[in-house]
């Protein structure tokens, strides 16, 4: 069965930071998340940009510190998280 | 931002010198988990560093490239008129390495010799130094060494940097041409962004930081005597100041990717390199990675990619686009030729000064 973008975009995350999907919430950011390094958010952005098969302009790299604001970067390149 | 276009001085050798060993990054699994690891090796590109034992410095391998050039270019010792050595790993706190390497070699006491404290900025930086000096002085040759040993302020619980960073020394020799040639540069600097790569202690400030390391704030032990990297803060840097810089070069030079036989980059990471490519329109086939083999190697990235890749082949005019981007932070960009033939293969030593 194929999984929702949602199940995927949690995948991600859960791999990357080794957290339980239950876990990800509007407060998972990289304030918060002691894991959350700058080789942590090369791999998010990289599997982001692998799994959806988008390319995100520097600004929305760099900007991807947070879950939820995850979820609006990848809308701008029409990928819906849901 | 700095802009120079040095005419008539010409890169007539050189040589990089690495430590016999390599390390694959793998050795880190009982570390950090094989995981961590593996996820490391996507993102940065690295698979293997090289690393130097406790006894080589920074100046050690900078003299064994130095050593090799003027051996196998037969240079006059005496004609070299300018050293210069570019690290942040000096053997001690006083006199400047480049005296130790001045002595080594054996130059002349007509020499004027300096040192610079840079790290991925450090070629290009250098390199428009150097130029500059020869330019304005009555020698013929000139010898700029870059070296480094990062590891050696890390802490090995630091996984976003110990698996990152190689060891490597190179030396360029530069001289007086009566070709007609032309190298440009731009160079900018933000010393507001100093603390964004810093090792805080082990000079003058903060002499009496504690040595045991604590838990930092991102988990992971160090002490102010490690050196310490905001890798954001860093990944923004490389991904908007660099670009801009590298663009705006190539706009006053009037040029375009198409112009250059290859972009040779300070090898930060897999990731930022690729970045780079699409945010210059470069292909990627243009841009030499080194990175993989041999990991991030500051100061001396773009001479070991340059040796890496190009010392063996046919005599050929190589239009290259350079920039070193880093600690400072600096970043600068340079456009020059090179001849392939002065390029010589890349030699592998544990050799060390025993100081006798």
């Amino acid at each position: 069965m194929n999984m929702s973008t949602l199940e995927t975009y949690n995948s991600i995350f859960a791999e990357i930071f080794q957290v339980k999907e239950e876990e990800l919430n509007t407060d998972f950011n990289s304030d918060n998340v002691e894991k959350w390094d700058s080789v942590c958010q090369l791999s998010l952005v990289t599997n982001m940009e692998d799994t959806f098969d988008v390319m995100l302009d520097p600004e929305d790299i760099i900007g991807f510190k947070s879950y939820e604001i995850g979820k609006s970067i990848l809308a701008k390149y029409d990928v819906e998280i849901s | 931002m700095a802009k120079s276009t040095i005419k008539n001085i010409a890169i007539s050798g050189i040589s990089v010198a690495l430590p016999t060993k390599k390390l694959p990054v793998t050795h880190y699994n009982k570390d950090f988990g094989e995981d961590v690891v593996e996820r490391f090796t996507t993102t940065t590109g690295v698979k293997s560093i090289c690393r130097s034992i406790p006894e080589q410095t920074a100046s050690d391998l900078g003299f064994e490239a130095a050593q090799n050039l003027i051996e196998e270019k037969k240079i006059n010792k005496e004609e070299i008129g300018i050293l210069l050595f570019i690290s942040q790993k000096p053997d001690f706190r006083a006199p400047a390495s480049s005296f130790l390497i001045h002595n080594r070699l054996g130059l002349s006491k007509d020499c004027l010799c300096l040192e610079m404290n840079l790290a991925c900025s450090g070629f290009i930086v250098a390199l428009h130094t150097i130029k500059s000096l020869l330019k304005n002085s009555d020698a013929q040759k000139a010898l700029l060494i870059t070296a480094d040993t990062s590891h050696k302020t890390l802490s090995p619980f630091d996984r976003t940097m110990i698996m990152l960073f190689g060891d490597s020394g190179s030396a360029i020799l530069l001289e007086k041409t009566k070709n007609n040639l032309e190298s440009h540069f731009s160079i900018n600097s933000d010393g507001r962004r100093f603390k964004s790569i810093i090792t805080p202690s082990g000079a003058y400030r903060n002499r009496n930081a504690p040595k045991e390391r604590v838990v930092w704030s991102d988990g992971i032990l160090r002490s102010d005597y490690d050196t310490h990297m905001k890798g954001m803060d860093v990944f923004e840097f490389s991904l908007t100041d660099v670009p801009k810089l590298m663009k705006t070069f190539l706009e006053e030079l009037n040029k375009t990717p198409d112009d250059y036989d290859y972009f040779t980059l300070h090898q930060a990471n897999s990731y930022i390199l690729k970045q780079l490519s699409r945010k210059l329109k470069i292909p990627s086939d243009k841009i030499p990675v080194s990175l993989d083999r041999f990991g991030n190697n500051s100061s001396n990235s773009v001479p070991l990619v340059l040796a890496d890749h190009f010392s063996n082949l046919e005599s050929k005019e190589l239009k290259l686009f350079m920039s070193g981007f880093g600690a400072g932070l600096s970043w600068g960009c340079a456009d020059l030729t090179i001849n392939s033939d002065v390029i010589l293969p890349i030699i592998y030593t544990d050799a060390y000064d025993k100081l006798n």
